[in-house]
């Protein structure tokens, strides 16, 4: 199965600095009420930190005479709650609350008993950590590869493997909440909207990219053009002699679409990873056949392909240093203009056979189904919804290109009188920057549904744009809100509150080091040191992460590995990447620890009987030798001045670079410099470094590290993904995602020698030595699609489980040992819930959080709140500082 | 006609000022340059054709070496010119493009949805503000150096030292959450015009008018005192006014030639400067989406924003300047 990098990715954030210091916000993340009905980002079953909430009783809300509204901020209003076009989490507030679902995840029950003899639900039959996965605006599922048209063009393998096209059979008592019916056709047209490539909207990405529609890509891109790397494949792709010499003498592929040299572009699969201009300035090719070539280049650095050139580039690549390349080579040499043509919809895979019934294909299998016919996690997560539009309403919305534009717009979705729902709720009121309010979709089809029985206890949702925190807390502990995120400021007092939840998350932070020598040479910040290994090493040895930790942070907590416990190798079963014994091995080597022949460990200094017992004392410190390794990189600098630019009159100054100078990042650069100066603190360098502060970066700072413009970016990584540690990887190794902060490391340069384990698969038994990169691709199934060098495909299902876990912790030590990245945390937020509800469980569960809203248990009617308020006067501060 | 030649010749300067104004916000924010964030899940192609499809960048590629995307600037004077068609021409102020609340939405329309609020604050603001701020400076003056007058004195230092946002903190933490007098936050809604609109409200007019009432109660205070101390006074009280009549027709007539630009002058240094009140009690005004559009560079909000404030600083400063001859008869307007 080709590897869906991407796809798993969706839901990914990338913090940077002290973003995520004030832990989840409560209305904005949607983390506040716990709702999520569309689980997308997942976390960990790991043990959770609950320190309780509610009264501690059944579960059972007593019965409400009155409306109930939910009450809660947000620091961003939603904008855009269009499925099509939406862009953050701000928007998926409202979003996913006015759509359903095809399949959904629900709670496990204990013997499958959802409800107690009196019709609730049997909160205390909740199986923690597990989940199921249910029909809900589908009802039925089918694997229809082998039926479907001969158009679609299914191999025989595939239609043997089956899972590459599926037929969802729609409830027929869909409707909007208006009343109107929705059928199948629906959702062909939103497709078609949603691809429409005049409208190049936000999400079209997801259905090429995440679920792969077939023939998605080409709708989108219809009438686009680009040049292609005649050499991807590592062979030419046309000779010279497949090409057509025009009247000018100009050559052209047989199709007439244009070809030329490339000069600048670093594409080039034959210069791996630098453009043919670059190779000249270091000596490669012959310059005088460049400087020719650049004589005749138009601005994008592409020469037109004549006799004339072609003799020139023969000539650039017959050098010594470059191998005398054979004129044969030449083509390897040239791009070629694709223009994508025009593409019909019939032929995108999304059709509807009957009123009811749809048919996705996909370019890429997903399993929806397990082996007993019942649903898959994959279901609902990859595949749990199209997008869906009301026609009539969406035509409404289209706008035409402003002047000096060409792209059409919509604002479907993006106020009260542009919104439809098909959820269980619906807008009601929007007021922009201020509130928004939402109540019951009495259309909805889940409110006459055996299966959602005792559940949206909820009537009314009320959300209100409140920017300052000390706002929100007034609010909050004045009852006027529900729930609110614990932030560092209130962390001492609410952080053992019965009413505080913990819930991990997926993001994995750490500190990134600059290390390119060329550029640190000449920064003029004397710090050429940063690109010597043992420093950054002694920088990951002598840092305490708890310490870190709970000075920096509400709820996060220590991690030492690129993937937090929140990543899973094994979603039916429950497994964790960060618990088995592949990735805690990898650690433990990183760390120091190393492995002896009778299986024990030893840190050097103390022997374990186990790898667990060893992981068990490993907080990545040693601080004696991190001193000894600083000395080790000072004596490197010193003895090399030249090497490293090292000017020993003038002080090493690390720039600690952020995008906001706010209390948060302030508290950070303190801790840095208190940091480095123990650090060095007795060594030859003590007293020569100084830390610097410098928050101008902004919205830049991404590109700024990677250019070079400061050496420390602290707490910045990734999360998301939860469901493909192996994919996750492309953050830290795969240079064509733009995910890498460490730009100047080439995956493709590095090798790494393993002998694979014995087994039943491509490659068993084997020493093999291939690049990073290529090891990295092999893993995730996209060797041969990325022009690899090694085409292993050890993809999700084709190489065992424990082969893949073990290469994902080789691939994750060898990064963790460049230390160009010290990896510190692991996101966790904290939310304190208000009393009026009461989550239904207090174990946090991957699919289901606490419950969300679908769950969640009234305690008080909006009246009978009020008057609890008054009797508290008018301050809970008290009540939620409870511990028991 | 003096006063209407002079009108006349105001009007044209600010309309020239505005332009040159509105000229080097657009060149100026053009400038800047445009974040391109690419998250994961999302088609980079996709972003860099709705921004070139926005006609800000043409020709943009991925560097895969820095990770980095280049791109060529439509020319400023060029986007300046479909800038300006789009108002004339279709009357299109354009759309939110950074701010996340107002991505894809008309400028216009949230502008307008987000006067009313503001306007409201400081209308109020000053209906409460003026009076007691004069009645205090008049006490002042007519009790000066006595208790009272020591008293007002304090009283307006206490509040002229403290910036808006302090006062607002004190306001919210005492007099909406420990005393639960008001909401914490200004209602949601649109009818503004309500007793339960306006309680909610009060909290930030009170945040706003106090540090007015100061300026207020000093500007009297000064200026009454130098005027009761003139010898017209004199005359007027031996022509037989009472201390009130006297004060009350001649003193506070002449006071109001400063006096009255100063609320002119507040009222509109009260509108900019509401922004983290709004931001503090949850207004939906236009002061926060002003910084919010400065923050995220949103150029189109930007423009309409600038565009405004610059309107009202400069109207501003022509009716004051013109409030001069209504006030002070023999202040000529534009006469040699």
């Amino acid at each position: 199965m080709k590897k869906k990098v991407l796809s798993l990715l969706l839901a990914s954030a990338m913090v940077f600095s002290m973003a995520a210091c004030g832990g989840k916000d409560d209305g904005s993340s949607g983390s506040g009420d716990g709702s999520s009905s569309t689980p997308v980002e997942s976390s960990s079953s790991a043990p959770v930190e609950s320190s309780g909430s509610g009264e501690g009783d059944t579960n059972t809300p007593p019965a409400s005479k009155g409306t109930v509204t939910y009450r809660t901020t947000t620091s961003v209003m939603p904008s855009n709650w269009n499925e099509m076009t939406y862009e953050d989490d701000n928007d998926t507030q409202i979003m996913d609350r006015i759509v359903s679902s095809f399949f959904t995840y629900d709670f496990k029950f204990e013997d499958g008993k959802k409800y107690r003899d009196d019709g609730t639900v049997n909160a205390e039959g909740i199986v923690p950590g597990e989940f199921e996965v249910k029909y809900a605006a589908a009802v039925k599922l089918e694997d229809v590869t082998s039926e479907v048209d001969a158009k679609w063009g299914y191999t025989d393998e595939q239609k043997a493997a089956g899972s590459y096209a599926w037929k969802i059979t729609l409830r027929e008592d869909l409707k909007w909440d208006d009343g109107t019916p929705i059928d199948a056709n629906d959702f062909v047209y939103t497709m078609q909207q949603q691809l429409d490539p005049d409208f190049h909207l936000m999400r079209a990405a997801s259905f090429y990219n995440n679920i792969m529609i077939k023939g998605a890509r080409n709708y989108v891109d219809q009438g686009q053009s680009v040049w292609v790397d005649n050499g991807a494949t590592g062979e030419p792709g046309y000779t010279v002699a497949d090409l057509v010499k025009g009247e000018d003498g100009t050559y052209a592929q047989a199709d007439g679409s244009a070809v030329k040299f490339a000069l600048t572009d670093n594409t080039l699969q034959q210069c791996s990873g630098y453009s043919v201009t670059e190779l000249t300035e270091m000596g490669y090719l012959d310059a005088d056949a460049l400087a020719a070539l650049q004589e005749l280049a138009d601005e994008d650095g592409h020469v037109s392909v004549t006799d004339e050139t072609i003799d020139l580039v023969a000539k650039l690549i017959d050098t010594d240093n470059w191998g005398h390349e054979p004129v044969e080579n030449v083509p390897l040499y040239m791009v070629g203009e694709v223009v994508y043509g025009e593409y019909s919809f019939e032929d995108v895979g999304l059709y509807a056979p009957s009123q009811y019934e749809l048919v996705v294909c996909l370019d890429a299998p997903i399993k929806c189904l397990k082996e007993d016919g019942s649903l898959s996690y994959e279901a609902a997560y990859s595949f749990g919804g199209l997008p869906l539009v009301k026609k009539d309403l969406y035509e409404s919305c289209k706008k035409e290109p402003q002047a000096g534009a060409t792209l059409w717009t919509t604002n479907y979705n993006s106020s009260l009188e542009t919104s439809a729902s098909w959820g269980p709720f619906k807008l009601t009121s929007f007021q922009s920057g201020k509130s928004y309010e939402m109540e019951k979709n009495e259309y909805w089809f889940g409110y006459s549904d055996e299966d959602y029985k005792d559940q949206y206890l909820v009537d009314k949702i009320y959300c209100e744009q409140v920017s300052e925190a000390a706002t929100r807390w007034l609010k909050f502990l004045g009852g006027e809100t529900d729930s609110i995120g614990l932030d560092v400021d209130h962390k001492e007092d609410y952080r053992d509150s019965k009413y505080t939840l913990y819930a991990p998350g997926t993001g994995t932070y750490g500190t990134m080091i600059y290390s390119n020598l060329d550029v640190l040479k000449s920064n003029g910040r004397n710090n050429g040191i940063l690109s010597i290994l043992d420093f950054r090493k002694a920088i990951s040895l002598y840092l305490d992460r708890d310490d870190f930790n709970a000075t920096l942070f509400t709820s996060h907590k220590p991690c030492y590995g690129l993937l937090g416990p929140a990543y899973y190798h094994d979603v039916e079963n429950g497994g964790v990447y960060r618990f088995t014994q592949q990735a805690k091995e990898g650690l433990l080597r990183v760390y120091g620890f190393t492995k002896n022949d009778d299986g024990t460990w030893t840190d050097g200094t103390n022997k374990y009987a186990t790898y667990e017992d060893a992981y068990e004392v490993m907080n990545g410190m040693n601080r004696p030798l991190a001193k000894e390794l600083v000395e080790a990189a000072y004596t490197e600098m010193t003895g090399n001045p030249d090497k490293y630019g090292y000017d020993p009159g003038k002080k090493i100054t690390l720039l600690y670079g952020t995008s906001t100078d706010s209390e948060g990042t302030r508290r950070a650069y303190d801790y840095m410099v208190k940091f480095f100066n123990e650090l060095v603190e007795g060594t030859s360098l003590e007293g020569q470094i100084e830390v610097q502060f410098d928050a101008s970066f902004g919205a830049n700072w991404n590109s700024d590290f990677k250019a070079g413009a400061y050496d420390l970016a602290v707490t910045v990584g990734y999360g998301g993904g939860a469901f493909d540690p192996c994919g996750f990887l492309q953050c830290y190794m795969d240079p064509s995602g733009g995910l890498m902060y460490s730009v100047w490391w080439n995956p493709d340069a590095e090798t790494l020698t393993y002998t694979m384990p014995a087994g039943d698969y491509d490659g068993a038994g084997q020493e093999l030595t291939m690049s990073v990169y290529n090891w990295y691709c092999c893993l995730n199934g996209l060797a041969e699609s990325r022009g690899c060098v090694q085409t292993y495909n050890w993809g999700d299902g084709f190489a065992p489980a424990d082969v893949r876990l073990e290469l994902l912790s080789r691939l994750e030590e060898l990064f963790l040992g460049k230390y160009y990245a010290i990896m510190t945390t692991s996101d966790y937020s904290a939310a304190v819930y208000g009393a009026k509800f009461q989550q239904i469980t207090e174990e946090y569960n991957t699919f289901m959080d606490f419950g969300g809203m679908r769950y969640l248990r009234p305690m008080y009617d909006d009246a009978e709140w009020a008057e609890f308020v008054k009797a508290n006067n008018n301050d809970l501060s008290a009540e939620y500082k409870k511990v028991e | 006609m003096y006063m209407f030649k002079y009108v006349t010749k105001r009007l044209g300067l600010m309309v020239s000022t505005f332009l040159i104004i509105m000229f080097m916000c657009f060149v100026l924010i053009k400038l800047l340059p445009i974040v391109i964030t690419v998250q994961m899940g999302q088609d980079a192609n996709i972003i860099i054709r709705q921004l070139e499809g926005r006609g800000y960048i043409q020709n943009a590629v991925m560097d895969p070496a820095t990770q980095t995307w280049s791109y060529e600037r439509v020319p400023i004077m060029i986007q300046l010119g479909n800038y300006v068609k789009r108002i004339f021409v279709e009357g299109d102020f354009g759309i939110g493009v950074n701010i996340p609340s107002y991505r894809g939405r008309s400028v216009v329309d949230v502008f307008l949805e987000k006067l009313p609020p503001t306007i409201l604050i400081n209308l109020y603001s000053t209906f409460i503000g003026v009076p007691i701020g004069l009645g205090l400076g008049i006490l002042a003056a007519l009790k000066k150096n006595k208790w009272q007058d020591q008293l007002i004195n304090i009283l307006i230092i206490l509040l002229v030292s403290m910036p808006a946002i302090v006062m607002g903190l004190i306001i919210q933490y005492f007099l909406c959450f420990r005393a639960g007098w008001f909401p914490t936050t200004m209602n949601s809604g649109y009818d503004y015009f309500t007793w339960s609109m306006f309680r909610s409200m009060l909290p930030p007019v009170l945040s706003l008018c106090l540090g007015s009432v100061a300026g207020y109660a000093r500007y009297t205070r000064a200026e009454l005192s130098e005027v009761l101390t003139n010898e017209f006074m004199l005359l007027a009280r031996t022509k037989g006014l009472t201390r009130g009549q006297a004060t009350l027709r001649h003193a506070m007539r002449n006071s109001m030639v400063v006096i009255f630009p100063s609320i002119l002058s507040e009222f509109i240094g009260v509108l900019g400067g509401s922004m983290i009140i709004e931001s503090m009690f949850s207004v939906p005004g236009v002061g926060r989406l002003y910084l919010d559009a400065i923050n995220t560079v949103d150029y189109d909000f930007f423009m309409m924003l600038s565009g405004f404030y610059t309107l009202v600083g400069l109207l501003g400063g022509i009716v004051i300047d013109i409030s001069y001859g209504f006030i002070d008869p023999r202040i000529r307007m534009g006469a040699k």
